[in-house]
C-alpha cells in the first residue's frame, strides 16, 4: 500500500479550500449584518452591491450548463443520404432481402466534455529490464494509467518495436485525446511501419486543426524522409 | 487476517469477464438493439462510446448468448499484421487450417464467400476496430458484401480522435448504436451487484445513495472510472483497517475516504 499521510494532508488541503467560500460567505453576511443594522439605524435600506453578486453569479452557472453538444459531421450528413436511400427503395418491398436496408440514424451525441485532470503521483523509472515492461503493461489494464501507456509507446518507440509504439501510443490517446506526444508517436511509428501516406495525412489533419508548430516542423522531417 | 477490504477492491478490478457481466437498463437496451440489428439484413453495425463504457463486455456477452444457436465469432484485439488477421478469418470461414507457407488469397476469399451466401450466416464481432487500418476496412467491407458474413465494428470514440484517424469508419456504417456512461441509477445498481455477487453484503450497504451521487459526479457515470475509483477506495480502507481501524466505519464509507481516492485518481484537485 501506497504512503496514506501525503494523501490525507492532501485531502486536508482539499477541504479546507472547499469550506473557504463558506467561511468567507458567513463572515460577509456578519459583516454586512452588522453594517446593515447601523444603516437601518438611520433608515436607509439600500445595499446593491451585495444583490449584484449574486446575480452574476447565477448567470455563470447557467452558461457553464449550455456546453454544446458536439456532432460529428461526417456521421450528420451521412444520416441524411440515408434518409434519401430509404425513400427510394420505400416502394420495392419484395426487394428488400437483397437490397442493402438504410437505417435512419438512431444516433444521438450526448457527450459532456471531459474534465481537465491533474495527475498526481507517477512512478515510472527508465529502464532495461524485458519484465519491467511487462509489469507496466499489466499494472497498466488494472489502473489504465495515460503515464504508464505513454511510458510504453515512448520506450517501444525508442526500441525501434514500431508496431508495439504504436499500440502503446493509441491506447495513450484513448485516455486523454489531447496528449500531443502520444500523437506523434502514433504518427512516428506509422511512419516507420511505412504507412507514410496514413501517417502524413493524420498529422496534416491536426495541423489544420491547431497550426501547431512543432507539428508543422514533424511534418516537414517526414516529408524530406529525414525520421 | 486479511482485510475484508481486500476482497471488495479485488472486485473492483477492471476485466473482461463473462460471468461478472451485469444486467443494467442501459446494457439491455443495448443488447437488444444489437440484436434486433444483427436480425436485420444489414452488413456492418457500428457500436461505439467513450473508452471504459462497456462495448467489450457486451460484445462478448452477445457471444456467450447466441453461440449455441448462431455461428457468430469474437475477434477480441486486432492481429498485428494484415496477414494473421486473414489467417484467423480462414479459419473461421473455411473450418479448416491454413496450409503451412501459404498466405489467403483474398481474391478466393471473396469468392468462398459469395458461394457460402444462403447456406450460412457468420457474424464477426470485432472488437477495438479503430486499430484496423483503412486498408483492411476496405477489405472487411468488399467481404461483408457477399453477404454471407455480418460484422459488428466496435470502436471508440474520443471527442475528435474519431475525425483525425477514422475517417474511413465514417462512409460505410449503416446502423449506429451508441453506449453512454451510466446514469446514476444504473451506476449504483453496478456497483452493488457487483459487490452482492461476491456476498460482500455489508460493504454493499455500507455504500449509501449520498455516496453514488459523489461518486457518480466524479467519474461521470463511466464504467472504467467506476471501477478505478472503487478499486483505490477500498484500498484506502483496506489500510485504514490494518493500520489504524479508528478512522474506519464499518456501517457507512467515510465520505472522507472518497473525496481521497477521488483526489488520488485526479478527479479532484487541491
Ligand atoms: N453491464 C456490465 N456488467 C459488468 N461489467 C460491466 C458492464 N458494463 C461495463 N462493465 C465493466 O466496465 C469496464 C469497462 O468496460 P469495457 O472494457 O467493456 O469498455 P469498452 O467500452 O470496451 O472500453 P474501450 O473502448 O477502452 O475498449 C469493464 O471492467 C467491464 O467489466
Ligand atoms: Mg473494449
Amino acid at each position: 500500500m501506497y504512503d496514506i499521510k501525503p494523501l490525507e494532508e492532501q485531502w486536508k488541503k482539499y477541504r479546507a479550500r472547499k469550506r473557504r467560500p463558506w467561511y468567507l460567505f458567513l463572515i460577509t453576511v456578519l459583516l454586512l449584518s452588522i453594517v446593515g443594522a447601523g444603516v437601518y439605524e438611520k433608515k436607509n435600506f439600500k445595499l446593491p452591491s451585495f444583490k449584484f453578486g449574486f446575480l452574476s453569479k447565477t448567470t455563470i452557472r447557467k452558461s457553464k450548463k449550455n456546453i454544446d453538444i458536439i456532432v460529428n459531421p461526417a456521421l450528420l450528413t451521412l444520416a441524411g443520404k440515408n434518409v434519401v436511400e430509404k425513400k427510394a427503395i420505400v416502394n420495392e418491398e419484395n426487394a428488400l432481402v437483397d437490397l442493402p436496408i438504410l437505417d435512419v440514424m438512431q444516433h444521438t451525441t450526448i457527450d459532456t466534455v471531459p474534465k481537465e485532470r491533474n495527475k498526481i503521483h507517477l512512478d515510472i523509472i527508465e529502464t532495461s529490464a524485458v519484465t519491467a515492461y511487462r509489469d507496466v503493461e499489466k499494472r497498466f489494464l488494472i489502473s489504465h494509467d495515460v503515464d504508464d501507456a505513454l511510458f510504453l509507446a515512448k520506450s517501444y518507440y525508442r526500441k525501434g518495436n514500431y508496431k508495439k509504439s504504436e499500440y502503446w501510443a493509441y491506447e495513450t490517446n484513448k485516455i486523454n485525446e489531447n496528449n500531443v506526444e502520444s500523437l506523434f508517436i502514433f504518427i512516428k511509428s506509422k511512419i516507420k511501419l511505412g504507412k507514410k501516406e496514413e501517417g502524413s495525412s493524420i498529422l496534416r489533419q491536426y495541423i489544420k486543426k491547431t497550426e501547431s508548430e512543432s507539428a508543422k516542423t514533424l511534418l516537414s522531417d517526414i516529408e524530406n524522409n529525414k525520421l | 487476517m486479511t482485510s475484508r477490504y481486500v476482497a471488495a477492491k479485488n472486485v473492483f478490478i477492471d476485466s473482461i469477464d463473462i460471468d461478472d457481466y451485469i444486467e443494467l437498463n442501459s446494457s439491455m437496451t443495448a443488447y437488444q438493439q444489437l440484436q434486433h440489428s444483427m436480425d436485420k439484413p444489414l452488413k456492418m453495425i457500428l457500436l461505439f462510446g467513450r473508452p471504459g463504457t462497456g462495448k467489450s463486455i457486451l460484445l462478448n456477452r452477445i457471444h456467450e448468448k447466441l453461440k449455441h444457436q448462431k455461428e457468430i465469432y469474437y475477434f477480441d484485439t486486432p492481429s498485428p499484421t494484415e496477414k494473421e488477421f486473414f489467417y484467423k478469418l480462414f479459419k473461421v470461414l473455411t473450418q479448416k487450417e491454413l496450409p503451412n507457407n501459404t498466405e489467403v488469397n483474398f481474391t478466393a476469399l471473396v469468392e468462398f464467400c459469395k458461394k457460402l451466401r444462403g447456406k450460412r450466416e457468420i457474424i464477426i464481432l470485432l472488437d477495438e476496430a479503430q486499430m484496423y487500418d483503412a486498408d483492411m476496412m476496405e477489405k472487411i467491407r468488399l467481404l461483408s458484401d457477399t453477404r454471407a458474413v455480418k460484422f459488428v465494428v466496435s470502436l471508440h470514440k474520443t471527442e475528435d480522435e474519431d475525425l483525425i484517424a477514422k475517417a474511413h469508419f465514417q462512409s460505410r456504417i449503416w446502423e449506429v448504436i451508441e453506449l453512454k456512461n451510466a446514469s446514476r441509477d444504473d451506476q449504483t445498481a453496478y456497483v452493488h451487484k457487483k459487490l452482492l455477487k461476491k456476498n460482500l453484503f455489508e460493504i454493499a450497504n455500507s455504500i449509501k445513495v449520498k455516496d453514488m451521487k459523489l461518486i457518480h459526479q466524479v467519474t461521470e457515470g463511466n464504467y472504467r472510472e467506476c471501477n478505478k475509483l472503487m478499486f483505490t477506495i477500498f484500498e484506502i480502507c483496506e489500510y485504514y483497517d490494518k493500520n489504524e481501524p479508528g478512522k474506519l466505519n464499518y456501517t457507512h464509507i467515510p465520505k472522507k475516504i472518497i473525496e481521497m481516492a477521488a483526489l488520488k485518481l485526479g478527479h479532484l484537485h487541491v
